[in-house]
């Protein structure tokens, strides 16, 4: 009798163990949207390996800041890790008004993209960090010989040009093709000890690495970019800086938390602050690992916070 | 309307140019409106092909637009296309639902109409401009792949087609009615010169021909070439000599006919004198004859009757000569009277004097006449009187029944009769039948037995005298009297003389009762 009853007890409990476990995850791959910076291909890759970890199927596609919000809102990609205030709020906050996009939530950390120069420049321009002592120091910056400074650009469409038309200064755009350019010429400036005014964000690695400040044109406001009647120039739009202490969001196709509900809360969880994404840059940029690796060292080296951001019911959920 | 006025409106050459004229504008007209269908529908066609010009040009555009929901590049990317002269209007769609739109278009099968504001206005369909439109899909390529993110529709209309086409329809209905016109007076022209003129020319050579100077007629067209109005002039030239011709041969045969006309007048009178002068000689000769005869037959008739008187009645086989005397001497009286009558009738100043007679007196006294000739063949005569009453001479009347039953009795069979009976098939005419039962007559007889003189075989086979003017004489008195006399026969059965009268006014109808006279 005994017998009889572990012949039925025994598949009762793995009935039941089964049965009582959530449904398995959808496995349709989650697409990761990857930029062109570094901080931004880490992230992606962190966020892939901890869904992965999860028992998701993950998958990255290369996307241009232009094109991500077409491909995230008609779910061509799934989730962008890195939603810069400065550069892509107005897309995102337009994509989040169509209901294409849902913000998952910002990061600790801010943002702050503008120009950038190393710490020694203020020995032969004083008066910076004041954008003001540009206009005396223009020449400084120039690299043929004419009055006229170099601002280098990144190769992303920033009102570079508007911003120097509007605060008249003497200024010119040299914009890279690559990120890794920035750095390039940052480092033969910097080896040469010349004075170098460059398009640079927070967090990065840069800060990591350098000592240096951004110029500080004024505040930002949003009249600044819609009123040219606003600010010290009444003729011309983007007489500002670019915003300060903006917000590092993440964000989602807006049929993800449907598909796949606990990945969205795990990616609602993910939080990063400046320190840590200046040095994963870092890693990247300056000690030339990986993109891969960096973020596989990260993963492994910080379990406990990640492991965190993944709530109980997905350990094995859906 | 003047001869001339007249000729120019309904000639047949200006019927003719009038009449091409006209089929020339109606087959114009079909040729031109053929023309402008087939401009518009080439040019809508072209209009649609524009359009779909527009998709290689703008979808670039619209489509990393789309992509990126930048509504307000949208939007200046539509207004733009707005600007285009061929589009009315532009609607973007985002999965199947309007996004936005300029202009006019057509949305869920309405007309909707974006003002400057870009407010809509629904348009009534009734009303609609006639759009038409082409649609094309709009793909945004991310990697490598064409990503559907939206559709445009590109409208225009009608309005757009006419606007292009109305230059050109317009131009060609100027060129049309122009050429319409120089065709017209071109053809008026040359018309004119070389048809209409020469057949006026023609026409007033032969209103003006005189006949009696044919000779001096001659016609010039003005044709420089040799044509049909060459040919017609040539033949109203030899017309004219010919007729000319004729008309002197007329003119001889005038003349000659004139000579024998005189001649002819001159024989005619002189055979009208010699007949007058045999008419005169004939009736001094009647004259003379009647009264060589009469006086005579007068004293054998009246001397019969003395003698008869004188002669005792036992004496019968004298009493018989003298009655044969008598009646052979009134007989010959009758001839000789009779023939008298047949002479005078003949001449245009006879008159028979007419009054009222009782037909029933005049038949009644005939019949007692004539009885005694059908005695021997037992022939009866039966007679109903009717009182009937006309309009003639009593004394010809009794003639023409003498005449009548005389002959009816001389031509009966043996036990024959003769029915004598009054119709009146009018209030006018009143006839008188005679049905006899006798030999009758043949159908080629009766044409002629009213002839003068006239008589049949039978009665020259059967010996019956007479001298064949009974009925001719009886024919003439009725028709002097407004009657008419006709006879129907058939051989072996008999004959039915109609002798018709002309009723007198105060004439007492007919009494409806028999009296047979045997």
């Amino acid at each position: 009798m005994q017998r009889i009853a572990k012949f039925f007890w025994i598949p009762l409990l793995v009935f039941c163990c089964f049965s009582s476990a959530n449904p398995s995850k959808n496995q349709t791959p989650i697409n990761i949207i990857v930029n062109n910076w570094s901080s931004q291909i880490v992230l992606a890759y962190i966020t892939g390996e901890i869904l992965d970890s999860v028992g998701y199927k993950t998958t990255y596609s290369e996307a241009t800041t232009n094109e991500q919000w077409g491909s995230l809102s008609q779910g061509i990609d799934h989730v962008q890790i890195e939603v810069w205030e400065g550069t892509m709020s107005e897309m995102f906050n337009r994509m989040v008004e169509s209901g294409g996009i849902i913000d998952a939530g910002s990061h600790d950390a801010k943002t702050r993209e503008d120009w950038w120069y190393p710490s020694y420049v203020e020995l032969v321009c004083p008066g910076l960090p004041d954008w003001q002592a540009l206009k005396r120091c223009a020449s400084l910056f120039s690299v043929d010989g004419s009055d006229v400074g170099e601002y280098v650009a990144g190769p992303w469409e920033k009102p570079e040009a508007a911003r120097i038309r509007a605060l008249e200064l003497n200024f010119s755009v040299s914009t890279v093709s690559e990120a890794d350019e920035l750095w390039v010429a940052l480092s033969h400036a910097r080896k040469n000890k010349l004075p170098i005014v460059l398009f640079n964000w927070s967090p990065n690695w840069v800060e990591a690495v350098y000592d240096g400040k951004f110029v500080e044109f004024p505040n930002y406001s949003p009249e600044c970019e819609t009123d040219p009647e606003w600010g010290l120039n009444p003729d011309f739009h983007y007489d500002c800086g670019n915003p300060k202490n903006g917000w590092l969001k993440k964000a989602v196709w807006s049929k993800f938390p449907d598909l796949w509900p606990c990945a969205y809360d795990i990616i609602k969880n993910i939080n990063f602050d400046n320190k840590s994404i200046a040095m994963l840059a870092a890693q990247v940029d300056f000690y030339k690992e990986s993109h891969r690796d960096t973020a596989a060292k990260w993963v492994n080296e910080n379990k406990p916070t990640w492991k965190k951001w993944i709530p109980s019911h997905c350990v094995s959920g859906s | 309307m003047t001869k001339t006025s007249f000729l120019q409106k309904n000639s047949v050459a200006t019927q003719l140019i009038k009449i091409v004229f006209m089929f020339y504008c109606a087959v114009a007209i079909v040729i031109t409106v053929s023309q402008v269908i087939i401009e518009y529908q080439y040019t809508e066609q072209e209009i649609q092909d524009e359009l779909s010009i527009n998709q290689e040009i703008f979808e670039p555009i619209l489509s990393a637009s789309l992509w990126n929901l930048d509504k307000e590049q949208i939007q200046n990317t539509i207004n733009g296309m707005y600007a285009i002269p061929i589009i009315n209007g532009i609607k973007i769609e985002q999965k199947n639902k309007l996004l936005t739109a300029t202009g006019t278009i057509k949305h869920n099968d309405k007309i909707i109409r974006y003002d400057d504001s870009g407010s809509p206005m629904e348009l009534d369909t009734n009303t609609s401009t006639n759009l038409f439109s082409f649609q094309f899909p709009i793909n945004y390529q991310f990697r490598g792949e064409p990503r559907l993110v939206g559709s445009a529709t590109i409208y225009s209309s009608s309005s757009v087609v006419i606007d292009r086409v109305k230059m050109g329809i317009i131009l060609l209905i100027i060129n049309s009615i122009l050429k319409t016109i120089a065709l017209w007076v071109l053809f008026f022209w040359v018309g004119k010169r070389i048809l209409l003129e020469p057949l006026h020319k023609l026409v007033d050579t032969i209103n003006n021909v005189n006949f009696k100077k044919l000779d001096k007629i001659e016609i010039d067209l003005n044709n420089k070439r040799e044509n049909e109005l060459t040919i017609i002039e040539n033949a109203f030239s030899n017309m004219v000599s010919k007729l000319a011709d004729a008309r002197q041969e007329v003119l001889n045969s005038h003349l000659i006919l004139e000579d024998k006309v005189k001649q002819r007048t001159a024989e005619l009178e002189l055979a009208k004198a010699e007949a007058e002068l045999a008419n005169k000689t004939k009736t001094e000769f009647m004259s003379r004859i009647s009264h060589e005869f009469n006086t005579p037959l007068n004293a054998i008739v009246g001397g019969s009757d003395v003698l008869n008187s004188l002669t005792p009645d036992d004496q019968k086989d004298n009493k018989y000569l003298i009655d044969n005397i008598k009646i052979a001497g009134k007989h010959l009286s009758m001839l000789v009277k009779d023939i008298m009558d047949v002479v005078q009738s003949t001449k245009d100043e006879f008159e028979i004097e007419l009054h009222n007679c009782f037909l029933d007196d005049i038949i009644e006294s005939c019949i007692n006449m004539v009885k005694p000739l059908g005695e021997p063949k037992n022939i009866s005569i039966i007679y109903v009187p009717q009182h009937a009453e006309v309009l003639a001479n009593e004394g010809r009347v009794r003639q023409i029944m003498l005449h009548i039953l005389t002959n009816a009795v001389l031509y009966n069979k043996q036990n024959g009769n003769i029915i004598i009976s009054i119709q009146k098939p009018n209030p006018h005419n009143i006839e008188v039948h005679i049905e006899d039962s006798g030999v009758g007559i043949s159908d080629d007889d009766l044409e002629r037995i009213f002839l003068p003189f006239t008589r049949l075989n039978y009665p020259i086979k059967q010996c019956i005298d007479g001298l064949g003017i009974g009925l001719s004489l009886s024919k003439t008195l009725v028709e002097h009297m407004d009657g008419k006399i006709s006879i129907t026969s058939k051989e072996d059965i008999g004959s039915t003389f109609i002798v018709s009268f002309i009723a007198a006014k105060t004439a007492t109808p007919a009494v409806d009762h028999e009296k047979a006279v045997n």
